[in-house]
């Protein structure tokens, strides 16, 4: 049974809240403070980019909110829920439901054909493969890949395997999409349109995107922009309003 | 304050078998060389493991009616001397095969952690691979074994051995090959498996195989 105050949705649609996070690695006898107290909040729908130079904590920040790596201290508040009071199969189910992760190495499964890998997320949470196929096929077709369904990863140019990855973190109507450098390993032309289809996405569902990037481009699309450095956020900058 | 509740209903719990079957034969359809490789490090081991293992069993028959005891059984002996070598080369063979195919595929593993994969799905996943690939192969390997058994047979049928003594260890051998090979590679799975699902999904991502 999981408890929430509800402070947190009162005024504003609130996605995600950030509260005083904290992750240290130890080296030996060096602490190494990755992420060093950070806090901001991200209102539903909005198309956040996280910038920094390397070794700034931006990917640690990003494995902190995907619940892929514990924090050593802070809280975090993913549509109302909080990561902390999570035993693993909790976990596992707010990964399945809540978040939606795009990869920089696309992170395909390579065996599976595109259909198969977008129904994956599907299949883990529950549903039937007859209705995870149905509703994959549609989402595959949105991102421009209708006929490219029965296509093992092999036969997928990159363009194509970063839209099965999208069409993939859509798969389960998420909270939250984390984009990890979607566009690094992408010439400039293909890097434009998956940035147009996560827009598009974005616009169209509502969903919250946060892309952890050096891209102009997705800098320029988004909403905010959080900078950091290390570990802690040097300033936030709002593009719109 | 309010309360509300994760539900987990028909999370996960069922994956359907036609998803896990597909799970586990894409190692195969994967790399295709570098399965077969596997498969056959394992058919290897059966063959030798069901050879030494119907030698054994045959002259145990063989030797039962033999004049000259002590010589039988030192024959005996040195067969079952024979076995142990192939029982430990089987064992050794089957684990470090398992823990290659499985650590090979971490990366994926952490994907499918990403996705929502629950620790025990994982395990399930992969020791059915393992175990499946144990099991094709030791029937592969037996089938080959006592084919050259059959090749290089070297006992008469006149001494007492009979034609239903052959056919009874081949069936007994099958059997016992089957199932010793299928159950280290269920063992050999069980390890590398628990480890991968124990990991968390970044950890499985980055590494390296």
């Amino acid at each position: 049974m999981l408890k929430y105050s509800g402070q947190f949705s009162d005024a504003f649609d609130i996605t995600l809240k950030v509260i005083g996070l904290e992750k240290y690695y130890y080296r030996g006898e060096e602490t190494v403070k990755a992420v060093d107290g950070i806090d901001f909040e991200i209102v539903r729908g909005e198309f956040i980019s996280i910038i920094g130079p390397s070794g700034s904590g931006k990917s640690t920040l990003f494995n902190c909110i995907g619940a892929l790596v514990k924090p050593t201290s802070g809280t975090l508040i993913l549509d109302e829920i909080d990561l902390a009071e999570l035993d693993t199969e909790e976990m596992a189910w707010l990964r399945c439901r809540k978040i939606g992760y795009i990869f920089q190495t696309y992170n395909i499964v390579p065996v599976m054909t595109a259909l198969e890998n977008v129904s994956l997320p599907m299949i883990f949470g529950g549903r039937n493969s007859e209705d995870a196929f149905n509703r994959s096929i549609k989402i595959l077709k949105s991102v421009g890949l209708g006929d490219r369904l029965d296509h093992r990863v092999g036969e997928l140019s990159g363009g194509q395997q970063q839209r099965v990855a999208i069409a993939r973190a859509f798969a389960n109507d998420p909270a939250i999409i984390l984009a990890d450098e979607p566009t690094a390993n992408l010439d400039r032309k293909t890097g434009e349109d998956i940035i147009e289809i996560l827009k598009n996405m974005n616009e169209e569902k509502d969903v919250t995107i946060i892309c952890a990037t050096h891209d102009k481009k997705i800098i320029s699309n988004s909403d905010k922009v959080i900078w950091l450095r290390d570990g802690k956020i040097e300033k936030i900058v709002g593009n719109k309003s | 304050m309010q309360d509300f509740q994760i539900e987990l209903p028909s999370y996960n719990k069922q994956l359907s078998l036609r998803g896990l079957n597909e799970f586990v034969m894409s190692n195969f359809k994967q790399d295709k060389i570098s399965s077969l490789l596997q498969l056959l490090t394992i058919v290897a081991t059966s063959i030798f493991f069901s050879t030494s293992l119907f030698d054994y069993l045959i002259n145990i028959k063989y030797t039962s009616g033999s004049v000259n005891n002590s010589i039988a059984q030192a024959e005996i002996n040195q067969l079952l001397w024979i076995l142990s070598i192939s029982l430990l080369v089987c064992l050794i063979s089957i684990l470090t095969n398992m823990l290659f195919v499985i650590t090979k595929r971490f990366q994926e593993i952490g994907t499918l952690k990403c996705l929502g994969a629950l620790d025990n799905t994982i395990l399930k996943i992969f020791i059915l691979m393992g175990t499946a690939m144990g099991f094709i192969a030791s029937i592969i390997g037996v089938v080959f074994g006592m084919l050259i058994q059959a090749i290089f047979f070297e006992y008469s049928l006149l001494s007492g051995l009979t034609f239903l003594d052959i056919i009874r260890s081949v069936g007994y051998t099958s059997i016992i090959t089957i199932i010793v090979v299928s159950f280290l590679s269920f063992l050999g799975a069980v390890v590398p498996a628990y480890r991968a699902s124990k990991m968390l999904p970044i950890e499985a991502m980055k590494y390296n195989a």
